[in-house]
């Protein structure tokens, strides 16, 4: 199905059955989605009704348009390579989630539609690809308000005739950059919390008011209900990169009961004063009466969800083994993945079963839901099992460790190393959550955007000395 | 050497014999010779480059492409790629007919995609059976631009084209018009410039027969339903006009004219409404199908949309009132009623009054509302808020030093990288100046990695590194002064040719000069003028103990530090300052206040003490100074002695270009007293108008954007002149002619409240008010709300920024009234204030363009309705009374009079 090539970049083929359409009939519609047949060759999932079918297909042409955009033109990537990259849809016990990634790597969406959106027998769950191509998207696009439509989702789509015939296939090349930032942008997310909520026709004003662009960092907040932009930082404010990117919001803002504003963590309601430095990604909840919408941006329009290097300590931690296999053990398709539970049940430690959900979501295992603030479980349907290791950075650090480029002094307090890469030695200290680096990637982030290599090879041979010394 | 007979024809240029001896090999001894081949032609590229540069031609264009067409004959589509080889010569057709590989679709699209090959070279190809056919997007994009494409060697139109090619028009017409395009070629793009071309050949070719009329207009519409980038849309709303649909033919359409109305693009929005307005008026469309589908255009932005769509609306509704719609079964009248007053809800959220006026009245209308105005019903949502203005980023806390070499190497890195913020520029200055001389273990192991990115930053420029260019070429430059001691030499030529680095930027290079040569001798020492606070403050007290502690300072150091002395807290410093000697310490307690009179030698040294000790009045007592030196004060320049003025002033001018007249205004500025001929380096304030120098366009662009926030530190206790530049920089960019991206920095430092606004600072922040760029505007807007509530803009201030703007020919009015409409919906504060300003402003000096002014009273109405006030009786109301006519201007007075009336 798919190799790992040895530039890193993944030739993946899409393989269908047929292709995805909405039939008319006598007023009636018949949406037929068809997935990949990876979950199975006959894999249905869903077999039912739209109870918004207008809204519900705006909604998912949004995640078309998402997938479709190039915010951004990185120098030396075909971006029309990666228009063909498909969304994913995951079928549980009451959600049916379409997930999508920019082509520019720099936005992700999500589409969730919750119990009340459909009706009908769910039949199976799974995370697979879904065709929506062009003449099907043009077809939604005809929908109105009103009309009734019927839903089938899985490997034949609503015509059962395919048997024997041979399957539709396109080859793509997914770059590892695209590959590592749809998985890395679960990682993002659990590190977001809810900064504001605002009503629906609040959202659409400021949609309305929003520049065409906007160079540089804006602020967004909320007083009194009422959402403002500027270009300074205010107390309670998310810092939005490359906010023009909201637009792609305008055609399902309309459907919007209210909309929920996720920022870092750390630059919660109750947090002091952001600065641009602390400034991160935003996640974008557009809630309906049975569905949810979210789009989540990278911190700026040229910065990709992979460059961020949020992972990287994660994974290089190797005392959360016991607790990786554990809670890997335990995905059953679980629409909210309880942490506290996971610990309590198996008595983990917290942050063990924390780091363990980070690398999952990195190996593209599970995803994550802001509104819940969770984890669910799916699991995308590449081969990602090599590309987490192939981060740059983690790769570069291996090699330095390789090549034994790291003089560790554990004498010092904090632990000091020097770091031998070309000709220079780096030095790094290891001070507890804020490491330093004297090369050029720590002078221009500060860690913002992950540790350099230097750091990870530093934070790695002290693990290997720990464990020898044990 | 060439190797191979091949090679040879390479080298020599020989194309022919290169297919010859291609003609009959196998692809197995094509593989053989491959990598010999592409290292000749990387050999020869690489030749051929470098003579193209040094103006030689050793290898021409003709053995270029004999080469070419060896790597075509030899090579996988994936090496070509990698060395990006094109296929000029006409024989690459040859060369593939005789290979015919597997890969030729990839390549073709490779080549086609990068422009690297003729098109009509892959359609040969196709012709005659070498390629299969080609569908992919740079194919069919070339076909068209290859059609548009008027030549000698063409010369057929469009039309003939086609024509001549008439298998093209069975299906890659189709995918054509089917495919969106990209920045480089579009249906647009083409016709854009080809007189739409394109357009009137696929126009002809339909009405002629060729292509299939129901399928063009089907085929158009079904683009515009992909909801392209709205500058590619165009064509196919445009063309399917063009096409002139019947109204049978647009009966058939329905559907999807009522689609097109939920788009995203606005003109397509107004296209779908125009062609549903269309076929309602023939009394072809059902209502009950309207109304489902018209909602969206209500939350558009598009105000025209909102009107054509409302009288849509409209009229169903009073057609279902007098019976005149035979429903089917779905709906009744009440409901079709109560349905297309619910379509139109959205309007009232909409940014224009008039629109949301409008939708309440039809709401009105049919709900059977009383007519009273309820105001809060027609709010814009922001307006019902009362909002916190914005604080501020930076927090008036002390700047704390470098206390290591360590911490030393890692300031400079970052500062090296990020250039910036200034107090972190100005940190790692004071850190070197006060530990260059320390040498800690792993010295050298320690600063290597700075070393090694300094050199790379300063490349072949270190000779002129603190000329002052940018913040990293000056700071690298001390870097390395400092790790290798040395100095760099004087500039053997010019710096890039005629350009001139003009302004504060050179006092700041002589500056940072100064310290690396300090540095480089390992003379630690405290740096004067480091400063204690953000915003570029020195604690008074501070710099006179640093003064005590090492009496002999360095001369742009100490003119530095003068300047940058805190107008508070100065009485404690000067006591202090008794025991300073020499002519510095005379100098420091002249600017703390100290009556002791100048006098001295050392002009620059006095001319900053003079700024210092009251940067906004003339000295009478520099002239003594000037006197010594043989100068007069006018003499030196603004801002020496003599406290600078200035004076912002328009050029208007006006080009006609094809029977249009384009009128254009640029800033002038001028200052009194007038500009020395050169001015000294060592006079910071003087030379903060040097790139005012001379009339016309004084605009050098040399300026970094870090380095002009790095200026705007060297006198924070007067920042008009360096606002002047602002001004002249945004004003002359208003709207946005070339993307500055810089030019915001100098509007950051209004936003702290501690910054004095001055007259030129407020001409500053009208004219961000006024810029058309975004960032620039919403800063403005910023500053405007942080003003209000910080007291520094009051009722006269802002009345004056008002009456500034409304005297200022070809301004873009609502971009200014859109900003103080927002920022009125900040509180009641800001509003009373915006409002009162707006009424003072209209009374002294009101737009003299009807247009504007109709734009400004709508302003005044919309916070007259915030602070639910009405026009008080006064000059004003008189002056709107005599305003007759149908203008907006003359609606707009009509109405605040009604109001005030009422």
């Amino acid at each position: 199905m798919s190799n790992l090539n040895t530039a890193v970049d993944l030739d993946y083929t899409y393989r269908y059955s047929g292709l995805s359409s909405l039939l008319r009939d006598n007023n009636r519609n018949q949406l037929s989605l068809v997935t990949s047949p990876e979950c199975g060759s006959s894999a249905q999932f869903f077999r039912g009704r739209v109870n918004q079918p207008k809204r519900t297909a705006d909604l998912l042409i949004t995640i078309v348009s998402v997938v479709q955009s190039r915010f951004h033109v990185p120098a030396a990537m075909l971006g029309r390579i990666l228009l063909l990259a498909d969304p994913v849809i995951t079928c549980s016990e009451s959600f049916v989630r379409f997930e999508g990634f920019s082509s520019c790597c720099g936005a992700y969406a999500r589409l969730d539609l919750l119990p009340d959106a459909l009706e009908g027998d769910r039949l199976t769950s799974g995370t697979t690809n879904v065709d929506i191509n062009a003449p099907m998207r043009s077809a939604l696009s005809k929908l109105r308000d009103g009309e009734t439509m019927d839903l089938a989702v899985g490997a034949e789509g609503l015509a059962i005739k395919h048997d024997g015939q041979e399957l539709i296939e396109r080859q793509v090349t997914l770059p590892s950059r695209w590959l590592r930032g749809f998985v890395e942008v679960q990682s993002f997310q659990s590190n977001m919390a809810l900064s504001f909520e605002a009503s629906g026709a609040e959202f659409r004003r400021f949609l309305n008011a929003l520049p065409k662009s906007f160079k540089g960092a804006a602020w967004v907040s909320l007083a009194n209900g009422s959402i403002r932009l500027s270009s300074i930082a205010s107390k309670g404010a998310v810092c939005v990169g490359g906010i023009a990117r909201l637009r792609v919001l305008q055609p399902v803002a309309r459907y919007a009961d209210k909309v929920r504003i996720y920022g870092p963590r750390e630059i919660g309601p109750d947090a002091g004063m952001p600065t641009a430095s602390n400034a991160g990604a935003t996640g974008w909840e557009i809630s309906t009466s049975d569905s949810r919408f979210y789009l989540v941006l990278s911190p700026d329009v040229w910065r990709g969800f992979s460059g961020e290097g949020q992972v990287l300590e994660t994974l290089t931690r190797k005392s959360m083994e016991k607790a990786l296999a554990v809670v890997r053990a335990s995905l059953r398709w679980q629409e909210v993945i309880d942490a506290s539970d996971v610990v309590s049940r198996y008595g983990l430690k917290a942050d063990d079963v924390e780091g363990a959900l980070a690398q999952l979501a990195v190996s593209g295992l599970i995803g994550y839901d802001l509104s819940e603030q969770a984890y669910f479980h799916r699991e995308l349907p590449f081969d990602l099992s090599l590309v987490s290791k192939l981060q740059p950075r983690l790769k570069g650090a291996n090699r330095l460790l390789d090549d034994a480029a790291v003089l560790l002094d554990r004498t010092a307090n904090p632990v000091t190393a020097w770091v031998k890469s070309g000709d220079v030695e780096y030095r790094v200290v290891l001070d507890g959550d804020s490491p330093r680096c004297t090369c050029v990637w720590f002078a221009k982030h500060k860690g913002s955007r992950g540790p350099c290599k230097h750091i990870l090879a530093a934070q790695l041979a002290l693990q290997e000395n720990k464990d020898a010394s044990d | 050497m060439p190797q191979t007979e091949l090679e040879e024809a390479m080298t020599h240029g020989q194309s022919e014999k290169c297919v010859e001896i291609l003609a009959n090999w196998t692809e197995a001894e094509r593989r053989r010779s491959a990598p010999s081949a592409i290292a000749v032609y990387r050999r020869m590229y690489r030749s051929w480059i470098s003579d193209i540069r040094s103006g030689e031609f050793s290898v021409s264009r003709p053995h270029v492409e004999a080469a070419q067409l060896a790597i075509l004959g030899v090579a996988t589509v994936s090496e070509m790629k990698e060395i990006n080889v094109r296929a000029w010569n006409e024989l690459t057709y040859d060369v593939l007919r005789d290979r015919r590989p597997s890969w030729i679709s990839d390549w073709a699209d490779w080549a086609l995609t990068n422009n690297y090959v003729k098109w009509d070279i892959v359609r040969k190809l196709i012709i005659t059976g070498v390629s299969p056919r080609l569908s992919c997007d740079s194919y069919l994009l070339r076909m068209a631009h290859r059609a548009c494409h008027h030549h000698i060697k063409y010369p057929m139109t469009v039309k003939d084209f086609f024509l001549t090619n008439s298998d093209l028009l069975e299906n890659e017409v189709w995918e054509l018009l089917g495919i969106e395009g990209n920045k480089e070629i579009s249906l647009t793009s083409l016709d854009k410039y080809s007189r739409n071309a394109v357009a009137h050949a696929f126009l002809e070719l339909t009405n002629e027969g060729y292509l299939p009329r129901s399928r063009m207009l089907d085929v158009t519409l079904t683009a515009l339903l992909a909801d392209y980038p709205q500058y590619r849309a165009g064509w196919f709303s445009r063309f399917h006009d063009l096409l002139g649909p019947t109204m049978e033919e647009r009966a058939e359409r329905i559907d999807t004219y009522l689609a097109l109305l939920s788009s995203r693009i606005p003109p397509t929005v107004s296209f779908a409404l125009d062609a549903a307005m269309t076929i309602d008026r023939a009394g072809l469309l059902d209502p009950v199908d309207g109304v489902a589908a018209i909602r969206p255009v209500f939350y558009s932005r598009d105000k025209g949309a909102h009107k054509l769509a409302l009288k849509l609306v409209s009229s169903w509704v009073d057609t279902v009132e007098k019976g005149g719609v035979k429903f089917r079964d779905v709906l009744s009248p009440a409901e079709f009623i109560d349905t297309a007053l619910d379509a139109v809800v959205p309007a009232l959220e909409h940014e224009s009054r008039d629109t949301r006026e409008a939708a309440q009245k039809f709401i009105r209308k049919y709900r059977a509302i009383p007519d009273e105005p309820d105001e809060s019903i027609i709010q814009p949502l922001s307006l019902l808020a009362a909002i916190q203005p914005p604080t501020e980023i930076v927090a008036k806390v002390p700047i704390s030093p470098v206390e290591s070499v360590e911490e030393l190497v890692e300031v400079l890195s970052a500062v090296l990288e990020n250039e910036g913020p200034v107090a972190e520029i100005e940190r790692a200055l004071d850190g070197l100046s006060r530990l260059c001389a320390e040498r800690p273990d792993n010295f050298v192991r320690l600063t290597g990695p700075l070393l090694k990115r300094a050199k790379t930053h300063l490349g072949d420029l270190w000779e002129y590194c603190f000329f002052g260019s940018t913040v990293r070429l000056v700071i690298a430059g001390l870097v390395r002064a400092w790790l290798e001691a040395e100095l760099p030499p004087a500039p053997s030529k010019p710096w890039r040719g005629d350009m001139k680095i003009l302004g504060p930027e050179r006092f700041i290079g002589a500056r940072v000069k100064e310290l690396a040569s300090r540095a480089a001798g390992r003379g630690a020492c405290p740096l004067l003028s480091a400063p204690t606070h953000y915003g570029g403050w020195i604690d008074p007290s501070v710099l006179v103990d640093r003064l005590l502690a090492h009496p002999k300072s360095a001369r742009f150091d100490t003119i530095q530090a003068i300047l940058r002395l805190s107008v508070r807290e100065r009485e404690e410093a000067l006591r202090k300052a008794s025991e300073l000697k020499g002519e510095v310490g005379a100098a420091v307690r002249f600017a703390l206040g100290g009556e002791n009179g100048a006098s001295g030698t050392d002009l620059a040294l006095w001319i900053a003490a003079s700024r210092a000790r009251d940067p906004y009045s003339d000295d009478p007592v520099g002239a003594k100074v000037c006197g010594a030196s043989g100068a007069t004060c006018d003499s030196l320049g603004p801002d020496t002695f003599n406290a600078g003025e200035i004076e912002l002033s328009w050029i208007s001018s006006q080009n006609t270009v094809e029977g249009q007249t384009y009128r254009f205004s640029n800033p002038k500025l001028t200052v009194n007293p007038p500009l020395p001929e050169t001015i000294r380096v060592d006079l910071p304030t003087v030379l903060m108008y040097e790139g005012i120098k001379g009339p016309g366009r004084w605009w050098q662009p040399v300026s970094h954007a870090n380095m002009v926030r790095w200026t705007s530190e060297i006198w924070p206790a007067n920042r008009q002149s360096w606002f002047a530049i602002g001004c002249a920089a945004i004003g002359d960019n208003l709207n946005w002619n070339e993307a500055r991206w810089g030019d915001i920095a100098y509007l950051e430092p209004l936003v702290e409240s501690t910054t004095v606004l001055g007259s030129t600072g407020l001409t500053l922040l009208a004219l961000g008010l006024c810029a058309k760029d975004p960032g620039e505007g919403t800063l403005a807007m910023d500053i405007l709300v942080n003003g209000i509530s910080d007291g520094r803009l009051d009722i006269s201030m802002l009345s004056k920024l008002l009456s500034t703007v409304f005297s200022w020919p070809d301004i873009k009015m609502p971009r200014m009234t859109k900003r103080l409409e927002q920022a009125s919906g900040v509180s009641s504060r800001h509003a009373n204030s915006i409002r009162d300003a707006t009424i003072s402003a209209l009374e002294a000096c009101p737009p003299e363009a009807t247009t504007n002014l109709g734009v400004v009273l709508e302003l005044l109405n919309e916070v007259l309705i915030i602070t639910a006030s009405s026009l008080p009786d006064g000059p004003l109301s008189k002056r709107l009374s005599n305003l007759k006519g149908s203008s907006r201007a003359a609606a707009m007075a009509k109405r605040l009079l009604s109001r005030s009336r009422a």
